[in-house]
């Protein structure tokens, strides 16, 4: 007999299912793709926990969650299963549509979302020759010096400046944003502010959290927009935790900014993350800034509390 | 070197040149279907709307009356292919007093016009209105029942398979660049060979203008290109325009429109361009914006694709379908625009009468075979019905495409990336295409090709390296 269905073995469905482990509470981890990692299979450091998690955790590799009509069910070779309720959702980022993001022109071959790139590097495959990379952060970094170690040409557009440092290997950076694509059968080129730049592959690695069964609680960077591997482990082991509460006392949360796990948590718990990059947040009378782009605060121990964003 | 002889050649595998085919498989005769592209519709049949239509104006065009007798032949032909169709009314919004109070005159001449057809008009007071679409805001409307929209991918589909069924024979990737007449019919010359025909019919689409001046007919077609923008889920229940009382024609046409994938559109937009250009511009999406965006009271949806589609636009603003001048066993359809999914039917009926006319000999066939209903798996699993493995690995997870589904749209012509996209719905979900590494492995294995040959639509469309 399963007790949750945790969707996703990345970072944060294995950092759930450790956790409820320790807690003694059952669970299965399933997962669509035929390896666990998710966007973090390539960032060396964090591949190493998930691999230190997979020691302690099972994955059910190539088992989907789907939706038909209303129905969520787990599907795998052979096989399916209705979800419908004890199910936590950790399948992570979506990846920003064109639209979304202002890109305009044709709809060539070579354009790729960045999940599709990494399994492209799964299975041996690459998504071009001479490639540029639009996104604003790590994952856009990792990707580059992994496509880089395969001998291929690699750019990365981002409109802000990416961090000094974070850059190990020489990928050239463009500050910008892309708004044009060229090319009848593949990519020709890419409109950058005002610049085109010749390329034949355009991957797009800016991501919006994104729960994609919102009948069901989610960890992670499918609720939570951060880049930051410590905060992700954490919004699994407060899950795993508020699962686990048999306490009926709540805190309730009076907040103008989106708290996870919700407005409503376990007394036992007393622990949310305030995501909001850089921002200054007042919790009922005591101060904290928000060095990352999110934090995890632990509240005092009362029925309400109040969390307003200082504007300064 | 070999040629082939046939009854009747149809250049073009358009929505229109299929339903002539399909009309075609009913009776003894040899077919040849010629077509440029790595697939059926991968032209103008490609970037529509999917609307099934009513009475266009200018109402007694040839357009507004092929597209009425169309609209009446899809339900039956929706039910033998087995594609979805889902019928609809289209709901014109006022949004100020004075659009209100033109609404009973408008509901006048449009009764008038519609009515005699068959097509329901209405006036809508605001309750009502709310109440059949909460999430449109306006003061009240107009209603015309007897829309659809149509799956057109797999109605494409099963229109090619239909015929491939009944023995007729297609010609991908070959493009007809000469044509001579002969005594006995016409030599048609491709970059593939030489095909003759008895009959040849000049479905062509874009290039109907330059196909039909292979044979010395002369029309003039310019280029309308119209861009849709798609959101992820269902906004409106019925198709939603705002009412125009002046026509204006950069805003002209597009509606919100609730496809059969639970999906919306907004769109098309019309813009003079050319026949290559199937870019989306930024101006195209503001239009868009500012037509559809105020009538909405939700607008939290999140869009997820942009494309274009390129109208071939006649002098006259009207379907041309005729003989050429040269001999009635060459006929020409030139400028078949919007509404032209809509009319194919019909537009298809015309031509097996103006064969006839022309001499052919149409004997009915002693048996016709039906095509079955593509299953896709997730209806399998929707019925509580086992699976087997291949139907267990979802490639898709957004639109629930398994390896199963795929082979299947290779079973029924897939060729391509978009073959299998537009069988299948493969990538067109929110995630916009995050499971394509794993669908170009999937599918290649399945084409049995390396992965490196799949292309997304033929040409230079090349999709991976190593
Ligand atoms: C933006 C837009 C929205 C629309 N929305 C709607 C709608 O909602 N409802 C509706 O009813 N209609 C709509 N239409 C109109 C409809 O899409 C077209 O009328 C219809 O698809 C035309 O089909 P066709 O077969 O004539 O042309 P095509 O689909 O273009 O077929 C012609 C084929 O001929 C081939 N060909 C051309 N030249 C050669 C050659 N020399 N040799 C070999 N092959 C050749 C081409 O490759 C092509 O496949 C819309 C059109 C556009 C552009």
């Amino acid at each position: 007999m399963v007790g949750y269905t945790i969707i996703g073995a990345g970072l944060a469905g294995l950092s759930l299912a450790l956790e409820l482990r320790k807690l003694g509470i059952d669970f299965e981890v399933i997962e669509h793709r035929d390896y666990a990692g998710g966007i973090h299979n390539i960032v060396p450091e964090v591949r190493d926990v998930i691999n230190e998690l997979l020691r302690e955790v099972d994955v059910r590799f190539t088992t989907t969650a789907m939706r038909i009509d209303g129905t969520v069910y787990a599907v795998w070779r052979g096989g399916y299963r209705r979800l419908i309720d004890n199910v936590v959702v950790a399948t992570g980022f979506r990846v920003m549509t064109m639209p979304e993001l202002g890109i305009y022109g044709d709809r060539p071959a070579g354009i790729y979302p960045h999940h599709a790139v990494l399994d492209m590097l799964y299975y041996g495959l690459l998504p071009g020759k001479n490639i540029i990379i639009y996104g604003d952060n790590t994952y856009a970094i990792y990707l580059a010096e992994e496509l880089m170690k395969r001998g291929v040409t690699v750019k990365i557009v981002s409109p802000i400046k990416l961090g000094a440092g974070t850059l190990r290997r020489a990928a050239e950076v463009i500050v910008g944003r892309v708004r044009y694509v060229k090319g009848l059968g593949r990519v020709e080129k890419v409109l950058v502010d005002n610049e085109w730049v010749v390329a034949d592959t355009l991957v797009i690695s800016m991501f919006k959290p994104f729960n994609r069964f919102p009948e069901f609680r989610a960890v992670g960077q499918a609720v939570i927009e951060t880049y930051d591997p410590g905060i992700i482990i954490e919004s699994g082991r407060i899950m795993a935790r508020e699962l686990a509460s048999k306490s009926r006392d709540f805190i309730v949360i009076d907040s103008d900014l989106p708290i996870y796990p919700g407005n409503r948590v376990s007394r036992d718990v007393r622990r949310v993350i305030i995501p909001c990059k850089g921002c200054k947040v007042i919790v009922n009378d005591k101060e904290y800034v928000i060095n990352g782009d999110a934090a995890v605060i632990d509240l005092p121990d009362v029925e309400r509390v109040s969390i307003r964003r200082v504007v300064s | 070197m070999l040629v082939v002889y046939y009854d009747i050649a149809i250049i073009g595998s358009g929505v229109v040149g299929l339903f002539i085919a399909y009309e075609l498989a009913h009776y003894r005769v040899r077919v040849i279907v010629i077509d440029r592209e790595a697939e059926p519709g991968f032209g103008v049949s490609k970037g529509h709307a999917g609307v099934i239509h009513v009475v266009q104006p200018p109402f007694n065009s040839l357009r507004s009356k092929l597209a009425i007798e169309g609209n009446k032949l899809y339900d039956g032909i929706a039910k033998r292919l087995h594609v979805r169709v889902r019928r609809l009314s289209t709901l014109l919004v006022a949004r100020n007093p004075i659009h209100l109070i033109a609404l009973p005159a408008v509901w006048f001449i449009l009764n008038r016009v519609y009515g005699k057809h068959g097509f329901r008009v209405r006036v809508l007071g605001p309750r009502e209105l709310r109440k059949r679409e909460p999430n449109v805001k306006g003061l009240g409307a107009i209603e015309v029942n007897n829309y659809g929209v149509i799956n057109s991918f797999e109605l494409i589909s099963q229109l090619y398979n239909f015929c491939t069924l009944n023995g007729i024979d297609f010609a991908f990737n070959t493009e007809v660049v000469k044509v001579k007449v002969l005594d006995d019919g016409v030599a048609i010359l491709t970059n593939r060979g030489e095909y003759r025909a008895r009959y040849v019919i000049n479905a062509a689409g874009l290039y109907s203008a330059d196909v039909a001046r292979m044979f010395g007919d002369e029309y003039r077609l310019e280029f309308g290109k119209g861009v849709m923008l798609v959101f992820w889920g269902e906004q409106t229940r019925n198709i939603v325009a705002p009412l125009q009382l002046a026509p204006n024609p950069k805003t002209k046409g597009g509606a919100i429109i609730p496809t059969v994938f639970g999906t919306t559109i907004w769109g098309p937009s019309l813009s003079m361009s050319d026949r290559g250009d199937r870019s989306v511009n930024e101006a195209d999406i503001e239009i868009l914006n500012e037509k559809f965006g105020g009538l909405l009271r939700r607008r939290d949806f999140i869009p997820i694709r942009a494309y274009a589609g390129v109208r071939p636009i006649p002098e006259g603003d009207d379907f041309i379908i005729t003989y050429s001048k040269l001999s009635k066993h060459i006929i020409h359809l030139v400028g078949i625009e919007s509404p032209g999914l809509t009319a194919a039917p019909a537009i298809a009926r015309r031509v097996i009468e103006m064969l006839r006319d022309a001499g052919a000999v149409l004997t009915p066939k002693d048996e016709v075979r039906e095509v079955d209903p593509v299953v896709m798996t997730k209806s399998i699993i929707e019925e509580g019905g086992t699976i087997n493995a291949d139907q267990g690995e979802v490639v898709c997870p957004c639109m629930g495409v398994t390896r199963a589904d795929i082979r299947e749209a290779i079973r029924r012509g897939a060729r391509t990336l978009d073959g299998i996209i537009f069988r299948t719905g493969l990538g067109m979900g929110i995630c916009q295409g995050m499971c394509l590494g794993k669908a170009i492995k999937v599918i290649s294995e399945e084409l049995g090709i390396d992965p490196e040959k799949l292309t997304k639509s033929g040409g230079n469309s090349w999709l991976v390296t190593r």
